[in-house]
């Protein structure tokens, strides 16, 4: 956080030491739109809603966040497991000793997280609004039992949250994707949005791509690019999955500069070298 | 005999998770019995025992630890 | 140090106002940890403006910061090492024999503060946790630049404020990629960072090495380790590890994924070796 007059501040601080303006306390009308604001109204106390709002902020944390949505499909049980990482980035972004109980913070960040996410999607997929509040209550009737404590003990069954997965899935079932090789996809489109985002998100990773494939023979260049995917899929998701791997490659390729043509003509040797079986070995 | 080490075993794990989790955001703590984990990240949050990866049974903090099915 | 009076948090001298309360700067008070009364007659102001250049001098900090981490690595430092403090300060001195003791205490004691002081505001610390800790470090320098007997000041005495100290560090802080493997969250950050910065000509050279990537982690874990032992007389597993951590985000050439594999790899090897 930095003062108009370009003095870097911390984030409970409540004037800024050199010029002596009070710190603006941060815009918080979000907090009367989040739907997590009722679930836990002291989560988004000004010091509190400060703290969350930065971690939201990081576009780690959002990424993070991408990976539970995505770890939830293939393993509901994520929903508990996971909490550890989330709570791990929490603490990438709020400094020693933050003054702010954390289960408040980081139920303010996971809110404010939440909402910007389904909120893209909703745009992305033209969702109405009743099914957008639809399945963003629903999310948040999961992820109130995990983060936040109650007076009862409670017992929620896997099947229940592979159920709203699944209903997600169904959500953003499209008939073509964003790019012209998307044809070979069965799983239109669960992962673009998400995938795209990852990418972007680690800008340097895309240089990496870059020095593996560059100077070499188109084959080796398709054999490589899907290495490329195939370990960042298996360490996204912890297990393999040939849609995603593939979704990763199309976006990749996207990001190197390849043209749309390119891709498109290559398409399906790259489909192929995602196939399981015929990667080569790490 | 077995049994009987089961449910020793099964009666320490909530204190286990409990001892353990105090001070101890970060580290998620299992205890593993059978197909079943006790899961916690820190006594702010909810203690999670997950049975057979089928029910996720979640603790109000601050009481006994107790599951009836 | 300086103290707010409203609401007893640390403050900088440089500062207007107290950044938690508001509080004008007039209602600041001094804390003197001592210091002025162990050696009075030291603080008289021709000394404290030469001694004020020397302690704003990046090598005289660095060598306290040095300094401070050996005594942590092994107490008898204090006594065996403080030659090393001596010459930076003949070298950041404009006249050094000009009343040699008295300007160098003032010297220690301006720049033990400013440390004490930024990491103070970092970690945010209150004055009850520091205080009593920056008194006995008072008196440890005393014992070994003034030559002040101190029948208190035992092996047992730098251990206790050693562990104490360090203690104070300790929180769920975790800066880095590769922070989560670290055991010591978070004693070594600032202190590394200080020398990481400095270190332009080694980042240089392991930038060069990093593309020969298969050679990297081997690189990293050697370049850590050796660096721990150079800068700091330590040998610890934690510090090797903040360091080669330091250095992969100084290089700024990896992506997130890849430095956390890279860092996976890097304190497996660091634990083999400094078993």
């Amino acid at each position: 956080m930095k003062c108009q007059c370009e003095t870097y501040l911390l984030l409970d601080w409540q004037y800024c030491p050199v010029c002596t303006a009070p710190v603006l306390i941060t815009d918080q009308s979000d907090e009367l739109k989040s739907r997590g604001f009722h679930r836990f109204p002291a989560a988004f106390a000004p010091l509190s809603y400060r703290f969350g709002k930065h971690v939201a902020d990081q576009s780690w944390f959002y990424a993070t966040f991408c990976q539970y949505v995505l770890l939830i499909k293939f393993d509901p049980t994520q929903l508990v497991y996971f909490r550890s990482t989330l709570l791990d980035r929490y603490f990438c972004f709020v400094g020693p000793n933050p003054p702010v109980a954390t289960n408040e913070a980081f139920w303010c960040a996971i809110s404010l997280v939440t909402d910007r996410y389904f909120r893209r999607r909703a745009a992305i997929y033209s969702w109405s609004s009743s099914q957008e509040q639809q399945i963003v209550e629903a999310w948040y009737d999961l992820i109130d039992l995990a983060f936040l404590v109650h007076e009862k003990n409670t017992v929620l069954e896997t099947s229940k949250i592979a159920e709203w997965s699944s209903r997600l899935d169904e959500m953003q079932t499209q008939e073509t994707g964003p790019h012209l090789a998307c044809q070979l996809c069965e799983s239109k489109c669960k992962y673009g949005e998400d995938i795209k985002f990852m990418i972007t998100n680690d800008p340097l990773a895309i240089g990496e791509a870059r020095s593996s494939v560059e100077g070499k023979s188109d084959s080796q260049q398709i054999e490589q690019l899907a290495w490329f995917a195939r370990l960042w899929t298996e360490r996204t998701l912890c297990l393999y999955d040939e849609d995603f791997a593939f979704c990763m490659s199309i976006n990749v390729a996207d990001r190197l500069g390849w043209s749309p043509e390119r891709v498109h003509q290559l398409m399906v040797p790259i489909r192929e070298s995602c196939h399981i079986d015929s990667c080569p070995e790490v | 005999m077995a049994a009987e080490d089961d449910e020793q075993r099964d009666n320490a794990a909530p204190t286990l998770a409990q001892e353990l989790g105090v001070d101890n955001f970060l580290e998620r703590i299992i205890y593993f019995r059978k197909n079943n984990l006790y899961t916690a990240i820190g006594t702010s949050f909810p203690i999670v025992l997950v049975i057979e990866r089928e029910k996720l049974v979640f603790f109000a903090p601050h009481r006994p630890l107790e599951y009836e099915p | 140090m300086l103290e707010c009076n409203g609401c007893s948090k640390y403050q900088k001298t440089e500062w207007n106002c107290c950044p938690y309360c508001g509080s004008p700067s007039k209602d600041f008070t001094i804390l003197t940890a001592g210091e002025r009364e162990i050696f009075p007659e030291a603080f008289e102001p021709q000394i404290l403006l030469s001694a004020m250049n020397v302690a704003n001098e990046k090598a005289f900090s660095l060598a306290l910061i040095q300094y401070i981490q050996q005594i942590i690595a092994s107490p008898a430092n204090l006594f065996d090492l403080r030659s090393r403090i001596v010459e930076v300060y003949i070298h950041c001195s404009a006249n050094p024999s000009f009343l040699y003791t008295r300007s160098l205490w003032v010297s220690l004691v301006l720049a033990s503060d400013s440390y004490f002081l930024t990491k103070a505001i970092m970690y945010r610390w209150s004055s009850p946790q520091l205080e009593p800790l920056r008194q006995k470090w008072y008196q440890m320098l005393a014992a070994a630049f003034l030559g002040l007997r101190q029948d208190e000041l035992t092996e047992e005495f730098i251990k206790d404020w050693t562990r104490d100290f360090t203690e104070l560090h300790k929180c769920m802080v975790r800066p880095l990629m590769g922070c989560h493997l670290c055991q010591s969250k978070c004693v070594f950050q600032y202190d590394v960072k200080q020398f990481v910065v400095q270190s332009t000509d080694l980042v240089e050279q392991l930038t060069a090495q990093l593309s020969q990537s298969d050679t990297a982690t081997d690189v990293f874990a050697k370049v850590g380790i050796e660096q721990s032992n150079d800068w700091f007389s330590s040998n610890d597993k934690d510090l090797a590890y903040c360091i080669a951590t330091h250095l992969i985000s100084e290089i700024d050439l990896l992506s997130r994924d890849a430095s956390i594999i890279i860092s996976d790899k890097i304190r497996r090897l660091i634990q083999e070796r400094l078993q």
